[in-house]
């Protein structure tokens, strides 16, 4: 299968004060195959947003960025303006973890939706606008489609935001699509329903996926491969599919702090310490602090990111199963 | 007595009057519920948007008035007619930032109440303030800050050192964790279940995850519409549910069939 993103490198700074940088991801690079469904996973700050923002260049002004992020061959980051707007949306889509925030709110979903047909496709023709977005809808899974058609945001449930800002996104038929933490705001039955349509989606359309989230169980019912971030870096790339499989001793964190549903007792268990300053970056493991298997070289050499048989790690020690 | 809080048939409707057609409609917010909380427990109260469990909760900290049913409190009917009884049941919401003055340091956060009502003054008081900020895992050095120079699990543990100066019996949590981080929500959660066992706290704790009730809460109350469509202990409930609803919400977690 062919490589549908390729980022080579990547590193991109947030300028905070006058000749103040602070660098938000560091050394990225990663191959997704066409078809692939892939979850980012991390706590807030470790990058994963910014990865997603940059694959479609929606950087804040104040960011500065180098290396290379190819979609489907094509180079994104010497791209101007008026080409980025044909790659976001028709190559890739992108749904927020805030569906009320994302809708205007003085719209009906109407003009919404077909606004971005327009835009793209220049369709002109009412009827055919119509049909085509009530096709969207339900396929979004809206049953009553003609309904939500008519209505503002604020008629709507979390819920139905959401799947509207799914069917907006498909209506330019994209390969890829970012899903960052669509779920969040929702409740947890409807999280299920989400990630079941995001599921079908994937088979129906060929679509290629990225979820990005904090939490690692969601994430692994969508996606077979899960890259873990901290503090800018890919720290572990591996497929997981239950705790045993994960290689990073960050990873293996990330499981157990997510109460487990299984076990009778009353605890929670903590990551001790906080994610690093990334001002004040030092020669070291970033998560060495609060790793419990760190020994002496953790804190005197940063690991690079090795290649193992099919995943790849950024550790001295990996936990074994 | 065992019951701290019992609550009998509460109702609570909502009119909703449409502004432009004029249209009258009754939203049954909570439609006849009745359950207790029982001293030192922690009780879960779960169910999706628009179930009633804010409602409830609300209802229970007089923020909301009730119209029909009990609640009574140590046995007599509720009231907040002194400060003594105002302070005795406190609140803690979901978006932290929306609780804390941002005009006001963490230190006035924390010694506004303490001067209200235990009169402190001086070292005493600057004493009680680093205490609380310590009961919550935070140190003094957080003091002159603004909520705004804080992270999010920060602010939430301000919000908590608050309603601990007050040394409530009845600690409401309206889904405190729900904006939070994975590793955060852990702590602060860890930092809850503390404060039950060593403090001997009694805790109303509202959320949609049911994960978390699994390893917080002694029992559990389901709501669906304004209606408690399940309730008991927590072990009991997640083995062997009885409801349809229940059982929709239990497969709905991530990581379930694993």
């Amino acid at each position: 299968m062919k490589d549908i993103i390729e980022i080579q490198n990547l590193n991109v700074n947030y300028l905070i004060k006058k000749n103040e940088n602070v660098y938000a991801l560091k050394d990225i690079n990663l191959k997704i195959k066409k078809g692939e469904t892939v979850a980012i996973v991390g706590e807030s700050g470790c990058g994963k947003t910014t990865l997603a923002n940059s694959l479609i260049k929606l950087f804040t002004l104040n960011a500065e960025y180098y290396g290379s992020i190819k979609i489907d061959g094509e180079e994104i980051l010497n791209k101007r303006e008026k080409e980025l707007q044909k790659v976001r949306g028709e190559k890739i889509a992108m749904i927020f973890q805030e569906p009320g925030a994302s809708l205007n709110p003085v719209f009906s979903i109407k003009e919404q939706i077909e606004e971005t047909i327009k835009e793209h496709k220049e369709i002109k023709d009412k009827a055919i606008l119509k049909n085509m977005s009530i096709n969207l809808l339900k396929e979004a899974g809206l049953k009553d489609a003609e309904r939500i058609y008519n209505s503002y945001p604020h008629q709507l449930s979390g819920g139905e935001q959401q799947r509207v800002m799914i069917a907006i996104a498909l209506s330019c038929s994209p390969q890829i699509l970012i899903a960052d933490e669509p779920t969040t705001a929702l409740d947890v039955t409807v999280q299920a329903q989400i990630i079941k349509l995001l599921k079908n989606l994937r088979e129906k359309r060929k679509l290629t996926t990225i979820l990005i989230t904090h939490d690692l169980y969601l994430a692994m019912e969508l996606a077979e491969r899960i890259i873990v971030m901290y503090a800018g870096e890919i720290v572990e790339d591996n497929f997981i599919k239950s705790k045993k499989d994960a290689k990073h001793p960050y990873t293996r964190a990330l499981f157990e702090i997510i109460p487990d549903i299984k076990s009778n007792k009353k605890v929670f268990k903590v990551i001790p310490g906080d994610i690093e300053d990334m001002r004040e970056i030092k020669n070291q493991c970033y998560f060495a602090n609060r790793c419990k298997y760190a020994k002496k070289i953790c804190f005197e050499k940063h690991p690079g990111l090795k290649k193992e048989k099919n995943y790849f790690i950024r550790c001295y020690f990996p936990v074994k199963r | 007595m065992k019951e701290l809080l019992v609550i009998k048939n509460l109702k609570k409707y909502f009119l909703i009057e449409n502004v432009f057609s004029g249209k009258k409609d009754i939203v049954k917010a909570v439609d006849d519920v009745t359950f207790c909380v029982e001293k030192e427990k922690i009780v879960a109260l779960v169910g999706e948007s628009g179930s009633g469990k804010t409602t409830v909760a609300r209802c229970i900290a007089g923020l909301e008035t009730k119209d029909t049913g009990e609640i009574l409190y140590e046995g007599k009917e509720l009231s907040f007619d002194t400060k003594e009884k105002r302070r005795k049941i406190q609140y803690i919401f979901q978006d932290s930032m929306g609780s804390l003055n941002p005009r006001m340091r963490v230190k006035d956060v924390i010694e506004e109440p303490l001067k209200f009502h235990f009169d402190l003054k001086g070292e005493e008081l600057k004493n009680k303030v680093n205490e609380y900020l310590y009961s919550v895992g935070l140190n003094e050095n957080f003091k002159e800050k603004f909520p705004h120079e804080l992270s999010g699990g920060q602010r939430q543990r301000i919000v908590i050192a608050r309603a601990l100066t007050m040394q409530p019996s009845l600690l409401i949590a309206d889904e405190p964790v729900s904006n939070l981080d994975v590793s955060i929500q852990a702590q602060i959660l860890k930092l809850f279940l503390d404060l039950n066992k060593k403090e001997k706290l009694t805790i109303l704790f509202i959320t949609h995850d049911l994960r978390i009730v699994k390893n917080l809460a002694d029992y559990v109350i389901v709501m669906k519409k304004g209606k408690i469509v399940e309730m008991g202990e927590v072990e009991s409930v997640f083995s062997k549910p009885k409801s349809e609803y229940t059982k929709v919400l239990l497969s709905s977690i991530p990581g379930m069939d694993r």
